[in-house]
């Protein structure tokens, strides 16, 4: 096989006994590898009614056909199983080199079931495979786990673990490598925690092979000169980040402050924007495998109470522990996104849980003798006490670690979570952005901004213009969005690339890569197969159109100023257009004859 | 009229925002104004080599509004309004 290698792991952690099986090329042509063809295995392994937590999960660590090869931002990976916060299909994703190492090790994927008696970690070297204990390195933080580990195996080792979040089962610990790179969304490090798996180790010395070695370079050199041309790919994000997208939805009147409650422009913007960043605490970039981009953030907090260094925070997290919690304070912003990265939690629903709980303390609901601390709007040296607490469910923090939706729930106030299916949405107001707001309310894992990136033509301009403020084209565009990034997704490259390049570059570096006769339009197919596949297994999980929704918020109280002032979101009108381009009934139910179509 | 940089644009015009006394006048117009005022290296960032055109690479927002979507480069300013202006960026 070429791109794939072909050799999947299985783990049995209960029995301890690791095997290597093939996998089937007609299968990885249908489903590509990652994403997709990890959601395959999962579905046909696991039954329906399986418990996130049960011995009978499974946890599934596949990368793909272009994941390691000379592709560009070729270093991504993806994590499947059911998302503990969810209940949906759980995928996240991540870049760094784990990935890449992995394939130079002889192997794919790893598929992990059982449970194991004792915490233990898998080391992957050149072909072989062994379990071994981690008893010693159950409760250490990330950083603390793969320092650890790299010593203990190889100084060129990477790799990929859970913090104390993970062990702890908070409902969004994320899976951590090389320590701040995270497949962070759903809580799917609670899954390798309920296992005892504290982490994976690969070291490999050995290659990929392509099908069409000069082809494919040429067009990956191909691909990597329009990255590098364009403004965006070639120097933006290697500049500023992703954080500099603070101001411009800012000003876009689509930034959510404080819970979503009082609208989406924050006056205090620029203190935690990308700019302020740079000027602040950037030390450096930084790439993963094979990027040209590097948008990572080395960053630095010198001194006051906030001393600390790491990497981000991402636009997400400065958001949501930011204007979403009414505070504009950077610096206790890194500090608590490098809680995050130390402990393995994901920012956006940590952040958001905590504007939840501060919107319940305003209404009432929650006291400050009961949370046990000043977790209030505006409060920024209690967002990193309550960060700590969460990560070891200590306190109110147990509260917290169970995500926006159940914690208000729990109070009779499940409409104060800002969350689709449970899990909480990120910083585009679905108000001011109609198709964002379209593109939450179908996320096949819930609310999420990278299953569909519309804010790309709504506010970048990238690679069409489209009104943010109209809803005209949006569900057209979102399809091809989502099914443009479950191919992205699958094939093992930064989404970020979609920024500079499309299907045509991608469709050559993948044909050249696997030598599969692909045309541009079943490669875009593809990703309706993966999407329409997800949807059966949510589908499958009792998720219905009520579950295609918004919180009330965004349907009913329109935005009090800025370019959007007097709009909700016009889900109504998007919905029943987008279920019939997907060739779905009015029910959001794939039809017989579309999944005839995509053969599923 | 506030005007408002971001990104590189910051260096460029040397400051993030700055008031100008200004009649209302159109999106072009306010650009040619703003490299006159700011020589050069701002200019070629906003305005295309032949002088004629807004960069395709300018997002130009008035009162928060892409002029994409109101009259492009003819777009009015009104002598109140916040005038944003970034290169293209990305992030997510």
């Amino acid at each position: 096989m070429y791109g794939l290698i072909g050799r999947l792991l299985r783990v049995n952690l209960t029995t301890g006994v690791v095997a290597e099986e093939a996998i089937s090329e007609s299968m990885a042509k249908k489903y590509l590898g990652g994403r997709g063809l990890g959601t395959k295995i999962y579905m046909d392994e696991v039954a329906k009614d399986t418990d996130v937590f049960s011995p009978d999960n499974k946890i599934i660590l596949l990368t793909g056909p272009l994941t390691g090869t000379f592709a560009t931002s070729a270093g991504r990976l993806m994590w499947i199983t059911k998302a503990p916060l969810t209940g949906t299909i759980g995928c996240a994703n991540s870049g760094g080199e784990f990935g890449p190492e992995l394939k130079f090790a002889g192997f794919d994927g790893v598929i992990f079931e059982g449970k194991s008696e004792k915490p233990v970690y898998l080391y992957v070297n050149n072909g072989k495979a062994e379990l071994r204990s981690a008893e010693d390195l159950w409760g250490k933080t990330v950083f603390e786990t793969t320092d650890q580990l790299v010593a203990a195996t190889d100084p060129d080792a990477k790799v990929c673990c859970i913090g104390p979040a993970g062990e702890n089962r908070v409902l969004y610990a994320g899976i951590m490598n090389e320590k701040n790179r995270a497949a962070g969304r759903g809580g799917l490090g609670a899954v390798m925690g309920s296992k005892n798996l504290k982490a994976v180790v690969a070291r490999g010395t050995g290659g990929i092979k392509v099908a069409d070695n000069a082809g494919f370079l040429a067009a990956c050199t191909e691909a990597r000169d329009k990255l590098k041309a364009h403004p965006v790919t070639g120097a933006g994000l290697g500049a500023y980040g992703t954080e500099i997208l603070v101001n411009i939805i800012n000003a876009s009147g689509g930034l959510p402050i404080n819970n979503w409650r009082d609208g989406a422009v924050d006056k205090n913007a620029d203190d935690i924007s990308g700019e302020t960043l740079v000027e602040k605490y950037l030390v450096r970039n930084k790439g993963c495998f094979g990027c040209s981009m590097a948008c990572g953030r080395v960053t630095k907090v010198k001194d006051g109470p906030y001393k600390s260094s790491g990497e981000g925070p991402e636009y997400e997290a400065a958001w949501a522990l930011g204007s979403s919690c009414g505070i504009n304070d950077l610096a206790a912003i890194c500090k608590v996104n490098f809680i995050c990265n130390e402990y393995g939690m994901d920012p956006i629903t940590l952040g958001s849980t905590f504007a939840c709980a501060m919107e319940m303390f305003d209404k009432g609901l929650l006291t400050v003798d009961e949370m046990g601390g000043n977790l209030v709007f505006g409060d920024a040296p209690s967002i990193v006490e309550f960060a700590l607490k969460t990560a070891k469910r200590e306190g109110f923090g147990d509260k917290l670690a169970e995500g926006s939706y159940r914690l208000a729930e729990s109070y009779g106030a499940p409409e104060l979570s800002m969350s689709v299916k449970k899990q909480e949405m990120p910083a585009y107001d679905g108000r001011s952005l109609q198709g964002m707001g379209l593109e939450y309310a179908t996320s096949n894992r819930g609310g999420c901004h990278v299953r569909g990136y519309l804010t790309s033509p709504e506010i970048l301009g990238l690679p069409v213009k489209l009104d943010p403020l109209v809803t005209e084209g949006k569900a057209a565009m979102l399809k091809i969005f989502q099914d443009l990034t479950a191919v992205v997704d699958s094939i093992g490259i930064c989404l970020f690339t979609t920024f500079g390049m499309g299907l045509p570059e991608i469709g050559k570096m993948l044909r050249t890569c696997t030598g599969w006769d692909l045309s541009d339009e079943e490669i875009l197919a593809t990703g309706d197969r993966i999407w329409n596949l997800e949807k059966l297994y949510n589908l499958g999980q009792g998720f219905t159109k009520a579950d295609d929704t918004l919180p009330p918020r965004l349907l009913h109280e329109p935005l009090p100023e800025g370019p959007a002032k007097g709009k909700v979101c016009e889900l109504d009108v998007m919905l029943p257009e987008y279920y019939n381009l997907r060739g779905w009934d009015k029910d959001g139910v794939p039809a017989k004859a579309k999944l005839t179509e995509l053969g599923l | 009229m506030i005007v408002k940089y971001f990104a590189y644009f910051r260096k460029d015009a040397g400051c993030k925002e700055e008031t100008l006394l200004l009649a209302p006048l159109r999106a072009l117009e306010l650009l040619e104004k703003l490299s006159e005022i700011h020589g050069q290296r701002l200019q070629k960032s906003l305005l295309t080599t032949d002088l004629t055109e807004i960069h395709p690479d300018v997002i130009f927002l008035i009162d928060g509004r892409n002029i994409d979507f109101i009259d492009g480069k003819n777009s009015m300013i009104s002598e109140n309004a916040v005038v944003s202006l970034f290169p293209r960026v990305a992030g997510g």
